[in-house]
């Protein structure tokens, strides 16, 4: 984390002088670290309402989309905004229903790209208020605040040095407030920040107040504030771990939070005792790596009418291959584990995975090569459709590469390597075209088939996830 | 059929038998031992078979009184346990009523169900001539299976590589196995039946050869090996009037990868090595190295008095360093890295003291060498 105030760039209307004189410092101590987390409101709906003026004041749904008959396909709710919500409409909700509940809203996406280019805009934005900006999604981001008080109070009284004791403890609230005002004045979009002593808190802060809400947790307060939440709202925390809270008897968030350290790991190993350490505000034990290594890349696709063929399942995993290995490899990335996924008509899911360095994966190591995977991930199809025992009715697929390492310490195989040597020429050129000319610009001859069927386009990047 | 049997020597027998036994199978008769009972020369004679339909196995044993003649099929994991269990016993009588064998010793009585001996598959039957035959000795045996076995793919795959190439040419025997990422190649000497063919070649299951491997390791009588169309036969001789345990196997179809083409024939360095020091010292740098980064890093160098330098780093773990002393090295310095378990199985089955290992470029294959009669092709480790 930065705590060099002066590497910050100027906010518009606000001009850099010489530090004032006689400045307290104290502050520092104060806040021995603060994040804040901006998350957008219901972003896509924002988009759409920012492209579609005639919108606003109607309810939206941002996703899904209509057949060509008018009926509603299988898509499900993005986001929707507030009105929408009002009516029942929740993220993930299957299109017909959110349709039913809510039959006078607006079913729509906004134009291909229009989401990546307001995010952007969004972000430089925030890169202005501070160097330390962490993007963790389309719609959100992690603003280091440490150092930045000075530089906030100058921006809101430049000649004044009065009134230290407000500053002390206010300066992040008045910081996310021009942030904001800055983010609707130059984008149209309204944010929600939360402040915190962590990212723990400050993720946990911004859906505190939404929309347009500003929530400062200090970190002197945030053993209270914590305690005030339901276990559930605590991050990593799903419905199997609250169970295991529960089992050890931890059911508020509150006994986390009293329970001795020594008692917590021994009932809960390490995540306690991190789990605990978050919830008090304190920084996490090991400080953060500038960027956390990915951890797997994941394209899956939910098709508009169930699949019934083996053959047209395969078809769209190598098309979904296609676009997990060409980003593998934009990463200079090798992945040791290939799993797939189906979801039947019915909703119940299956994923199958397998370590490539096992030898029922014929031992290829790690690669970056479709040839390599495709068989594998063909294997773990077939195993799956074999296992499941039912009748093949598919409504998405997906295929996720995992055990993600930078290219090295590759296996070479036995006469093989002019062979492979070629393939990664192949792979290469492949991509270069795809960087110029966007990923559709050419493809293996498997996955433009494809291609060809309309109301199958819908690929989901779930990395990306909001 | 009613017999005592000693049962240290039932014990080995179906603990042999066992090995062919499929772990699950449609037909519960295969998943049973065959006894037979009967009077060979003077004594009792007690056969065990036992087969997985590709696979078959038949052992006898004289260690038995016989007072009635008869045979049963007995499910061969319940007879194992039984045999096992009664660890006390010098010896256990077997009696077959129907198709149920009662098992006792001194204070338990075991009944078994099993089912009518009828119903098992014939075994093939060790063919008197005709055919590929040829004689090898048992210690010559073991060596061409420890030699190469290590080496077989184990997946399904690639159906042709999950077993061992055998190829005889006159009285010259070779063995070779691939994984498609080293391969192993061993060489030994048979002596032809007459009317052999000059030239057999086929490729045995691993799981057969592994077998071959546990019977050889008990006897010292020499092996005859006879190779028809789809099968291979391994007929252990007579040893103290024993009749030999014959093992069969099918053959494996499909046609072995051109291992010829990948015994690199322009290596240009050469190192020699004392076989324990290398073990030792790839042993060691294989310490600190994980999944992620399995390869380790050898530096040869010829100055400095003929120095290895061998290195392993695994991220958040930790760093190796290790240097010894090559008896000899001969050709332009190289760094090349090797994934370390390929070159310690290697040297596990090299008997002689002195290995050499010729390198080309750290892209292109590593061969190492024990004497003429062995010779191991291993692809690097990309450690970029």
């Amino acid at each position: 984390m930065s705590t060099n105030c002066f590497t910050s760039p100027v906010p518009p209307g606000a001009s850099l002088r010489e530090p004032t004189i006689g400045v307290r410092m104290v502050h520092m101590a104060a806040w021995p670290t603060i994040i804040a987390h901006l998350d957008l409101d219901c972003f896509f709906a924002q988009v759409v309402e920012l492209d579609h003026p005639e919108y606003r004041g109607h309810p939206v749904i941002v996703g899904g989309g209509r057949r060509p008959d008018g009926s509603f396909g299988r898509g499900v709710v993005c986001t929707s905004n507030y009105l929408a919500r009002s009516h029942g409409v929740r993220t993930a909700m299957p299109i017909a229903q959110a349709a039913r509940l809510c039959p006078d809203a607006i079913i729509t996406h906004a134009a291909h790209g229009r989401y990546s280019e307001v995010s952007r805009e969004v972000m430089a934005v925030c890169e202005r208020f501070t160097p330390d900006v962490r993007i963790v999604g389309i719609d959100e981001a992690y603003l280091g605040l440490q150092g930045l008080e000075r530089w906030t109070r100058r921006l809101v009284h430049p000649d004044q040095t009065s009134s230290e004791d407000f500053w002390e403890s206010d300066w992040p609230i008045e910081f996310a407030r021009r942030l904001q005002e800055a983010i609707r004045e130059e984008t149209e979009m309204s944010a929600s920040i939360g402040i915190g002593p962590n990212r723990f808190l400050a993720k946990i802060a911004s859906g505190y107040v939404k929309p347009a809400g500003i929530t400062c947790v200090r970190h002197d307060a945030a053993p209270r504030f914590a305690a005030t939440l339901p276990i559930r709202r605590l991050r990593g925390v799903g419905p199997k771990t609250e169970e295991r809270l529960r089992r050890h008897g931890y059911t508020h968030t509150r006994d986390i939070i009293e329970a001795h350290p020594e008692q917590l790991a021994a009932d809960l190993g390490d995540f306690g005792v991190e789990l605990q350490r978050k919830a008090m505000g304190l920084p996490a034990d090991r400080p953060a790596e500038a960027h956390r290594d990915r951890k797997s890349i994941s394209r899956e696709r939910t098709f508009s009418e169930d699949i019934r063929s083996r053959e047209d399942l395969v078809t769209t995993l190598h098309a979904l291959m296609a676009r997990a290995t060409y980003t593998l490899r934009e990463k200079g990335l090798r992945a040791g584990c290939v799993s797939i996924k189906l979801r039947y008509d019915d909703f119940t899911t299956f994923t199958r995975d397998r370590s490539l360095s096992d030898p029922a994966a014929g031992s290829v190591g790690a690669t970056d090569h479709d040839a390599d995977m495709l068989p594998i991930a063909e294997g773990l199809l077939d195993e799956l459709i074999r296992s499941t025992r039912r009748r093949l009715s598919v409504r998405l697929i997906g295929v996720k590469l995992s055990h993600l390492a930078p290219e090295s310490h590759r296996q070479l195989r036995l006469g093989e390597t002019e062979a492979y040597d070629k393939r990664s020429a192949v792979y290469a050129a492949a991509d270069a075209i795809r960087a110029r000319h966007g990923f559709d610009a050419i493809s293996c001859a498997r996955a433009c088939r494809e291609k060809k069927r309309p109301s199958n386009f819908r690929t989901r990047h779930p990395d990306a996830e909001p | 059929m009613k017999a005592i049997c000693d049962r240290g020597a039932l014990l080995d027998a179906v603990n042999m038998v066992s090995g062919v036994v499929p772990s699950r199978t449609p037909r519960p008769q295969l998943s049973c031992i065959r006894l037979q009972v009967g009077r060979h020369g003077g004594g009792g004679l007690l056969t065990m078979s036992a087969t997985d339909a590709e696979i078959s196995i038949r052992l006898s044993t004289t260690q038995v009184d016989v007072s009635e003649e008869g045979e049963v099929l007995v499910p061969a994991d319940k007879l194992k346990q039984i045999v096992n269990a009664e660890d006390g016993e010098p010896t256990l009588t077997l009696e077959a009523t129907g198709d149920a064998c009662e098992i006792r010793g001194a204070d338990a009585t075991f009944k078994v169900y099993g089912y009518p001996a009828t119903e098992f598959p014939a075994l093939p039957d060790v063919p008197k001539d005709g055919g590929s035959r040829f004689t090898i000795s048992a210690e010559g045996f073991r060596q061409l299976i420890s030699r190469t076995i290590f080496s077989t793919a184990r997946e399904n795959s690639r159906y042709a590589i999950n077993g061992v190439l055998l190829r005889r040419t006159g009285k010259k025997l070779e063995m070779v196995a691939t994984d498609g990422r080293r391969l192993a190649l061993a060489r030994g000497m048979a002596e032809p039946a007459d009317g052999a063919p000059e030239e057999t070649l086929c490729i045995i299951p691993t799981k057969a050869l592994n077998m071959a491997s546990r019977l050889v390791a008990g006897t010292d009588a020499p092996v005859t090996v006879a190779i028809s169309d789809n099968q291979v036969i391994f007929a252990f001789e007579e040893e103290d009037d024993i009749p030999g345990t014959v093992l069969t196997s099918n053959l494996v179809e499909g046609s072995f990868p051109p291992y010829e083409d990948v015994i690199p024939k322009d290596q240009d360095k050469k190192a020699a090595f004392d076989v324990d020091i290398l073990s030792s010292a790839v042993k060691r740098a294989a310490l600190l190295t994980n999944e992620e980064s399995r390869g380790v890093s050898m530096a040869f160098s010829g100055e400095d008095g003929n120095r290895l330098t061998l290195s392993s780093r695994a991220p958040e773990m930790g760093e190796a360093e290790i240097k010894v002393d090559m008896s000899s090295y001969d050709g332009g310095d190289v760094t090349i890295g090797f994934n370390p378990s390929f070159i310690t199985d290697a040297l596990k089955v090299i008997d002689d003291r002195n290995v050499t290992l010729e390198l080309k470029a750290p892209n292109k294959p590593g061969l190492i060498r024990s004497g003429n009669d062995f010779l191991y092709v291993v692809m690097p480790v990309n450690l970029k």
